[in-house]
């Protein structure tokens, strides 16, 4: 009973953990690419091809690419003497920054508001505003502050991929960033000494580094460990019972057979104990996170709780041959 | 002489001899009660003529045959020709009557259908064939000493060596078991019983008395 309440423990406690480390790493990872991990900028002030640039949304490796231009500041006459910055960008543009872009009529609007110049000036989708020295113009506010925070204040135009924009912004696929990113320097090469590229993630905004800590995490060896610890537990519990090996021993059971017993109980209490700590855990997580565990890190739990219950089967069965040494009636008086 | 003891000591500790040269020959048949007051070695005589215990010195022969030294034959030896009563009842408290008579039979490679019918009918001959799926731990002392020696007497041995089988029951219980224990005996059975009870040592055909490790008196 301690035996099978300590594997449903330490498996499910290990389970637990990886369920919770893959988990917080795949938040990190969401994150990180919400924010813009896979996204590269190209910047050249003027001397980017907008067509080569949207053009770039039709490789495979590629999600989405548009130009921007900076424009002047304006002011708004319902917020007079504050300014805001106006920018054109092409559609391309809109899909990398915004997590939910414009789509079909939304175009017809002439002006996209940032979500925060929007909050500031106190208006909605659909409002009409009014530029200084302009027409009156009906607005649809973009929420651009994940990828571009300094967008999230700015009057931004719509504009068809044509001419030449100050920067182009490429997403590409997660696996494919780095090798984009130097492809991208070779393709807009022509934009002079003022061309650079570069992430979009601010420098240090994301210090960590997910497959290093996947890498590195302690349970990941830790399983050797809680493997031999439940085989030793197991070895205690035999070690209670040498009255009952002895006794195998008297009716003349062979040393080969006593390591057979040691298996069937070791198989018997600990795969059970196993599984009823794996599904422990992974319900227990599925409550607490209100979400099911991917693939990938129920194959990551799997693999430790399995390694941990190898160990301790491969271990623990030795018990019983080696505590049934040494003389037969004094194991027998063992009680 | 089918079991022979020759120049038998024994120490559990050095310079403590339990055993002092002990010479001793068992015939077919024959129940021997090894007598003799507390600490005086019987039990540990019992234990290596059971092949349950190796002596310090001297040499155990089963047919002439030495007993060899290898655990492997020895555990052969002790499967097929030897079973035991013990004082303590060893029983598996946690299986059945059937399971725990069966234990024998299914270690010597006996089928377990093979095995738990001889069981069944091995408990019907101790009276407790009402008994054979009760789990042991729920039996009384005298209903699990029944059980051992049905155990006993399953495997048809030679030899069947009996340590105090009656020394943790009371005056009732006693005549029982030992009207089970002596059914067991046969032209080709042997009996050893080591006891303090005189009750018992007089059913037997020869009483062995041990007095500090030798054997004092050998007789009728």
């Amino acid at each position: 009973m301690v035996v099978a309440v300590a594997v449903c423990g330490i498996v499910g406690g290990l389970t637990w953990v990886e369920l919770a480390t893959t988990g917080d790493l795949l938040a990190f990872q969401d994150e990180f690419l919400a924010r813009g991990g896979s996204v590269a900028i190209v910047d050249a002030e003027g001397l980017v091809s907008a067509s080569r640039c949207d053009a770039l949304a039709r490789r495979s490796e590629v999600v989405a690419s548009g130009g921007m231009t900076r424009g002047g500041s304006v002011e708004v006459l319902s917020a007079p003497r504050t300014a805001f910055q106006t920018a054109w960008a092409t559609p391309g543009a809109f899909e990398v920054w915004a997590a939910d872009p414009p789509r079909g009529d939304d175009w017809t609007r002439s002006l996209f508001v940032g979500n925060v110049a929007a909050e500031e000036l106190g208006i909605r989708d659909g409002s009409v505003i009014l530029v200084a020295g302009e027409e009156p113009q009906q607005v649809t506010v973009i929420d651009v502050e994940a990828r571009n925070s300094q967008a999230a204040r700015w009057l931004i135009s719509p504009v068809a991929p044509a001419g030449m924009v100050d920067q182009c912004w490429v997403e590409y696929a997660p696996a494919d960033v780095e090798a984009g990113m130097a492809a991208l320097e070779v393709a807009f090469a022509d934009a002079g000494d003022t061309m650079a590229v570069r992430r979009a993630i601010r420098l240090g905004e994301f210090g960590r580094d997910p497959v290093a800590e996947l890498a590195d995490r302690p349970q990941r060896s830790a399983w050797v460990i809680a493997g031999l610890l439940l085989a030793l537990l197991a070895w205690l519990a035999t070690w209670f019972q040498r009255s009952e090996i002895g006794l195998y021993r008297a009716v003349g059971t062979p040393t080969a057979a006593l390591w057979l017993l040691g298996q069937i109980e070791a198989f018997v209490v600990m795969i059970p104990a196993a599984c009823a700590g794996f599904l422990w855990a992974a319900a227990g997580y599925v409550a607490t996170t209100d979400g099911f565990p991917i693939a990938d890190q129920l194959g990551i739990a799997v693999r430790t709780a399995a390694a941990t219950l190898l160990v301790a089967l491969i271990v623990a069965p030795l018990a019983w041959p080696s505590l049934g040494r040494g003389q037969i009636a004094a194991q027998l008086k063992d009680r | 002489m089918p079991l022979s003891l020759r120049g038998i000591t024994h120490a559990y500790r050095p310079g403590e001899p339990v055993l002092r040269g002990v010479d001793l020959d068992l015939s077919d048949g024959e129940t021997v009660a090894v007598v003799g007051p507390s600490g005086s070695g019987k039990t540990t005589l019992l234990s290596i003529l059971g092949l349950v215990q190796t002596p310090s010195g001297g040499a155990v022969a089963i047919d002439g045959v030495t007993v060899p030294a290898r655990a492997r034959k020895v555990t052969r030896l002790r499967r097929e020709l030897f079973a035991w009563v013990f004082q303590t009842v060893n029983t598996l408290g946690r299986r059945t009557a059937v399971d725990n008579v069966a234990l024998g039979l299914v270690a010597g490679g006996v089928s377990r259908r093979e095995a738990e019918r001889a069981a069944r009918g091995a408990l019907g001959r101790v009276g407790m064939e009402a008994h054979e799926d009760t789990v042991v731990h729920r039996l009384s002392g005298g209903e699990l000493q029944r059980v051992c020696i049905a155990r006993a007497l399953v495997g048809r041995p030679r030899f069947v060596c009996a340590d105090e089988p009656t020394g943790q029951l009371d005056q009732d219980t006693s005549a029982e078991v030992l009207d089970a224990l002596w059914a067991l005996r046969g032209p080709d059975t042997t009996l050893v019983v080591a006891t303090h009870d005189p009750d018992v040592a007089a059913r037997c055909d020869r009483i062995v008395r041990v007095v500090a490790g030798r054997i004092e008196e050998d007789g009728g």
